[in-house]
């Protein structure tokens, strides 16, 4: 706890004083903010700006921009272009005040907006190590959710998750659990329209017991069988964990006397905030992520979450000691865990979805209302991954996938579907970029 | 020839006399029943066993005692519960008769002897003697069904244990030396498989599949089910993928024979696989070599591969398995409609598991035991299977409804093998080392 708050104090004057230094020149990062009939609800449009001030002459990039312009005094006068078709986007006026610009203008096609920038935050000169002991956790994925710690691209962050029943460590229940997440982290520098890169450095069962299920869900066997089914009300399911020899033993019952099988410690959930005001409970999942229960967001996996608001406001929980394909009984070897994580941001560029990238795979995920629309999301979002970032065509794409594609049926049990579409880096290796 | 030496052989004379007159009643052992109920087109079949005592005819009529007599050359049986009564004549090798009442009922297995009424006509004929060791057999295919149907004439009567040595041509019926058979995922066979009666499981080891030839053609394009529409709307053709590839098995890839500039050392790796392996349909059902179903048929899983061993519901006598449709690899899904399709080599051997069937087709390899789902939707197929393979380990590892529950929720494997033919086609599979050491 001191740690931290020594942290925050060198965090303070750190920006304070970096601030007061650049006050008397516009050059450098700023966040851009745009607000004006962009949707019905007047949603603040967020770029990352770039200023060179020359004399009086200001120059840079205002996300997808050029920015040409005047800052005679406290008075400034903006022209945006568009960077690839280098015509006019809109012009903006206003005025400096302290380390803020703010005014009016018109952007192209016809739009009255008011503007604002603001010094983007200076991150440390190092990465930071945090230690956040979680005291709230929230139920509910949702951009209103107050970010209980700020973070820097490339700060790591060892920190705890409670159960999805709410329970931590030593079984002491936070609220009602439901999917409960610890967060939301807000990520300096994160704006609508980047990618937030989360790296999952460890991952580790910090309680010798998980629980799970025991009846099939509707979604995962027929209706005779479901119907036929006579389960025991009274079977324990409550597994023990080994995180030393990496084995989970369940309980003897009649016939399973001795179950045992390796652990495979994975998160759940995991999100950014939803786009604009939406609000989802925690066992929902979306373009945000949230309930992926994907069995391979395990260590050593990296996550890119499209952004929605500014921070992204990352939040992670439910973790499962081990889980098969689909979480078939509704849960999987449902224990907290200690986590630890960086993370990173990828400017001007998201998906539609959330993807991940294991040691052997590049992985797309399709979140939707049925298992057949989920395989044609996952496996377009990584189609177009596979044009952007390897430069292939429709037909070249359409021959890698019909060699080496793997789906992976993640969630069948929750309000939506996901199923994951992949291709091994392997193969990807022996392509020209 | 001296009385003396009369005294000597005559005993041995009434032994063959006896002997003689033994064999003539002698009906006692294994017998296959073929059953003929009034307006069925195909027979049912019961395994049958008689023993018999002085004028006393017991044994099982599948699941059914016998109890019956012997008189003379007729044969009078009560089925046990009153299943039956039947009437018939020994004729040389076999027993023919009437009767009524084991009529297997609507949904029955003639192999476990059935049930219901109404008039029947029976033939009891003795099973076919393997031969004395397993045969290793070349078979040379000249004909290729693109049906799936009882009907197809078997090209091979083989026995449970023998090895085949035989090969496939691909999807378009092209063979390793470029002749062109019939295509439409059309298969070899079928094998009659001696012992095979509905109601069996047909058990096939794959020992061997492997590429013969090097090249393989695969599709371009993406198939509807596996991206959204406005990709699909979007999708713009290169007429200079070609699909063509060089199958290099001595180095265990293939690469593109004419590769675009991206492509330029692109290579996967060979996973040869049949497309299609398959029973013959039941009842009068056919399908088009391209369908699949609870008899297997085009399942395109891409863990159909050498070292597999495959279990199919038996629906007809000798099961008639066939199989073709060959990929030296195949991403999930067969997502281009076409993978890389070519002709093989294929070894394989057959069993028989007596009395015994799955509701659809089941694998097993080296890490998994696996089940199929074939059906009109994703949805359905993952239901499918899940449950064929929650009912497979009750069965075979005694596990209660709510144990096998969480082992699956635990250690299940979905594979989406099949999204661009007439059927859908997921497998759920659970990992053999889990399961290691629960018998």
């Amino acid at each position: 706890m001191k740690r931290l708050q020594v942290a925050a104090l060198v965090l303070f004057f750190g920006v304070a004083f970096a601030g007061a230094l650049k006050a008397a020149d516009s050059s450098g990062d700023w966040v851009g903010q745009l607000t004006g009939p962009f949707d019905s609800q007047f949603t603040a449009q967020y770029d990352h700006v770039t200023l060179k001030a020359a004399g009086s002459k200001l120059s840079g990039t205002w996300g997808a921009y050029a920015l040409t312009g005047t800052l005679a005094g406290a008075k400034a006068d903006l022209t945006l272009t568009d960077l690839k078709t280098g015509k006019p986007a809109g012009t903006l006026t206003g005025s400096l005040a302290g380390d803020a610009f703010s005014g009016t203008g018109t952007l192209i096609p016809a739009r009255a907006v008011t503007w604002k920038l603001t010094r983007a935050p200076t991150p440390p000169a190092k990465p930071k190590t945090w230690d956040y002991e979680p005291t709230v956790f929230y139920g509910t994925y949702s951009a209103a959710e107050p970010p209980i710690l700020h973070i820097f691209p490339g700060d790591t962050v060892n920190t705890r998750t409670i159960d999805t029943a709410g329970r931590d460590a030593s079984a002491i229940r936070h609220g009602t659990g439901g999917d409960a997440n610890t967060g939301p982290f807000y990520v300096e520098g994160a704006l609508p329209g980047d990618t937030l890169v989360v790296k999952i450095v460890r991952l580790r069962t910090n309680r010798p017991t998980a629980r799970q299920g025991s009846r099939f869900n509707p979604n995962a066997v027929t209706q005779a069988y479901a119907l036929a089914a006579q389960y025991d009300p009274n079977f324990n399911g409550e597994w023990k964990l080994d995180p030393e020899k990496n084995i989970a033993t369940l309980p003897p019952s009649k016939g399973l006397p001795h179950l045992t099988i390796p652990m495979k410690t994975m998160l759940g959930c995991i999100s950014v905030a939803p786009p604009g005001e939406e609000q989802y409970r925690g066992t929902e999942l979306g373009v945000f992520g949230g309930n992926l229960d994907y069995n391979d967001n395990v260590q050593g996996t990296t996550l890119y979450f499209p952004v929605f608001h500014p921070g992204a406001l990352l939040g992670m929980g439910d973790a499962h000691g081990a889980m098969g394909d689909g979480e078939v009984v509704g849960t999987g070897l449902e224990t907290p865990v200690d986590v630890t994580f960086t993370v990173d941001v990828i400017r001007g560029y998201a998906s539609s979805q959330v993807r991940a990238e294991t040691n052997d795979y590049l992985i797309s995920f399709g979140v939707s209302g049925s298992v057949p629309e989920s395989i044609q999301l996952a496996t377009t979002q990584l189609a177009e991954w596979m044009k952007k970032d390897y430069k292939l065509n429709d037909s070249e794409i359409a021959l890698l996938f019909g060699d080496v594609l793997k789906y992976d049926i993640t969630e069948l049990v929750d309000p939506h579907f996901n199923v994951a579409a992949k291709v091994p880096k392997s193969v990807l290796a022996t392509l020209n970029k | 020839m001296t009385i003396r030496h009369w005294m000597k052989i005559a005993p041995l004379a009434g032994l063959l006399g006896m002997s003689w007159m033994a064999a003539a009643a002698d009906i006692s052992g294994d017998w296959i029943a073929q059953i003929l109920a009034q307006g069925q087109a195909e027979p049912q079949y019961a395994r049958v066993s008689l023993k018999v005592e002085g004028s006393a005819v017991g044994g099982m009529w599948g699941e059914l005692r016998i109890d019956g007599t012997l008189a003379g050359g007729k044969i009078d049986l009560k089925l046990g519960d009153s299943a039956g009564v039947l009437t018939g004549l020994v004729t040389g090798d076999a027993i023919t008769g009437t009767g009524s009442g084991i009529r297997p009922a609507r949904g029955g297995r003639g192999g476990r002897g059935g049930g219901g009424g109404g008039p029947v006509s029976f033939v009891l004929k003795r099973p076919a003697v393997p031969p004395a060791a397993p045969r290793s057999i070349n078979f040379e295919p000249t004909d290729f069904f693109a049906i799936y149907s009882a009907a197809n004439k078997p090209a091979l009567t083989i026995f449970p244990g023998d090895v085949v040595h035989t090969w496939t041509a691909d999807a378009g019926g092209v063979d390793a030396k470029g002749v062109r058979h019939r295509g439409g995922d059309s298969n070899i066979g079928p094998f009659y498989v001696e012992g095979a009666l509905l109601g069996d499981t047909l058990v096939v080891h794959l020992l061997k599949v492997r590429t013969n030839r090097p090249t393989a053609h695969q599709g371009t394009r993406i198939n509807a089910h596996a991206v959204t529409a406005a990709y699909l709307a979007r999708f713009e053709v290169d007429p200079n993928v070609t699909g063509d590839w060089t199958l290099l098995p001595e180095k265990g890839i293939a690469v593109p024979a004419h590769p675009s500039e991206h492509m330029k050392n692109y290579s996967i790796p060979l996973k040869p696989m049949l497309g299609c392996i398959s029973v013959a349909p039941a009842g009068d059902e056919q399908f088009r070599g391209g369908d699949l179903g609870p008899f297997g048929g085009n399942l395109d899983y891409n863990d159909n591969v050498e070292g597999t061993t495959l279990y199919f519901p038996v629906f007809h006598a000798g099961a008639l398995l066939g199989m073709g449709d060959g990929h030296a690899a195949m991403g999930d899904g067969e997502v281009t409609g076409g993978a890389l399709e070519t002709s093989m080599d294929v070894d394989f051997s057959v069993e028989v598991i007596k009395g015994d069937s799955s509701a659809q087709v089941r694998a097993e390899t080296k890490d998994y035991l696996i089940a199929f789902g074939v059906a009109g939707s994703v949805p359905e197929s993952i239901q499918i299977s899940t449950s064929q393979l929650a009912t497979w380990l009750k069965k075979d590892y005694k596990l209660s409804d709510s144990e096998v529950a969480i082992l699956l929720a635990s250690t299940l494997k979905y594979d989406v093998t099949e999204l661009v033919d007439s059927r859908f086609n997921v497998v759920a599979k659970v990992p053999k080392s889990v399961l290691a050491g629960l018998k």
